[in-house]
């Protein structure tokens, strides 16, 4: 069983080829398939199918399923492709699998950098994922797995982060023209 | 194709639209692929195990063949035409 953040840890090793000049562009993502197994053990389910088997489907596509993907590019490579802004910029990259009490500095916008949560400073990894769930409450991404820990899941913080700070900053430079 | 796999192929298709790549096999020329999960090999086990519980005749030897490269970034990388590494 890879860990919770394999997601993170992909983005970390992609960064990290990109900053070596290994590769110039990545695709890197995260996914995850809610399967049979894990809905049986109970403590993977939500509290209120603690007790009960939950009603999910089983041939559809089941809840907590889902996709993150991240196109990753070099500085060079996005200027060749001169018409294209960023969502982002790769600040740092840690991975909780090597270092436990490393905080989250994964990927920054003007927006998120700014804001205060995203300023703490927590010990412990579930403090930050907790960070993230605040920081992000009012998106769209609602996680409704039914185990708490998946590799997407911070990896869906982080792309809500991104596209919700675009997404305010354009609001803002239109309220200011 | 497993869930697993189409649910990749469509997180990634939406971010090279996103990213307003217009021309995917040339950029996908020198992009490689990272692909994690925690839980997805599970997933397209439990549909070959599945099968086989039910009986021996309607075990599928072609899906046991998808699915040991039934790696998300391995299916990217066909899809993209992609010639760089591709890991999970």
């Amino acid at each position: 069983m890879a860990p919770a953040t394999a997601g993170l840890d992909a983005l970390a090793a992609g960064l990290f080829r990109i900053q070596t000049g290994e590769w110039d562009r990545a695709i890197v993502g995260a996914r995850g398939i809610t399967n049979p197994y894990q809905l049986r053990l109970p403590r993977l389910r939500p509290l209120r199918w603690r007790n009960s088997a939950p009603p999910f489907p089983t041939r559809r596509l089941r809840r907590g399923s889902g996709a993150v993907t991240f196109i990753l590019e070099s500085r060079r490579s996005l200027e060749q492709r001169a018409l294209v802004a960023a969502r982002g910029r790769v600040l740092a990259c840690s991975s909780f699998r090597s270092r436990n009490n490393a905080r989250i500095a994964a990927l920054s916008t003007p927006r998120a950098r700014s804001h205060p949560l995203f300023r703490q400073r927590h010990p412990h990894r579930h403090a930050e994922l907790s960070l993230f769930r605040r920081a992000i409450a009012r998106l769209r991404y609602r996680p409704s797995t039914p185990h708490r820990e998946s590799s997407r899941r911070p990896a869906a913080s982080i792309a809500a982060v991104l596209r919700t700070a675009e997404c305010r900053s354009s609001s803002a430079t239109a309220f200011k023209t | 194709m497993s869930d697993y796999v189409k649910l990749s192929l469509a997180a990634s298709a939406l971010a090279l639209i996103d990213a307003q790549i217009a021309d995917t096999t040339a950029f996908a020329e020198t992009c490689s692929a990272f692909s994690a999960a925690r839980m997805a090999r599970r997933n397209y086990s439990h549909t070959y195990y599945a099968r086989s519980s039910t009986g021996i005749d309607r075990r599928q030897s072609m899906l046991f063949a998808e699915g040991v490269p039934n790696a998300a970034a391995a299916h990217l990388s066909l899809m993209l035409s992609s010639k760089a590494p591709a890991n999970r």
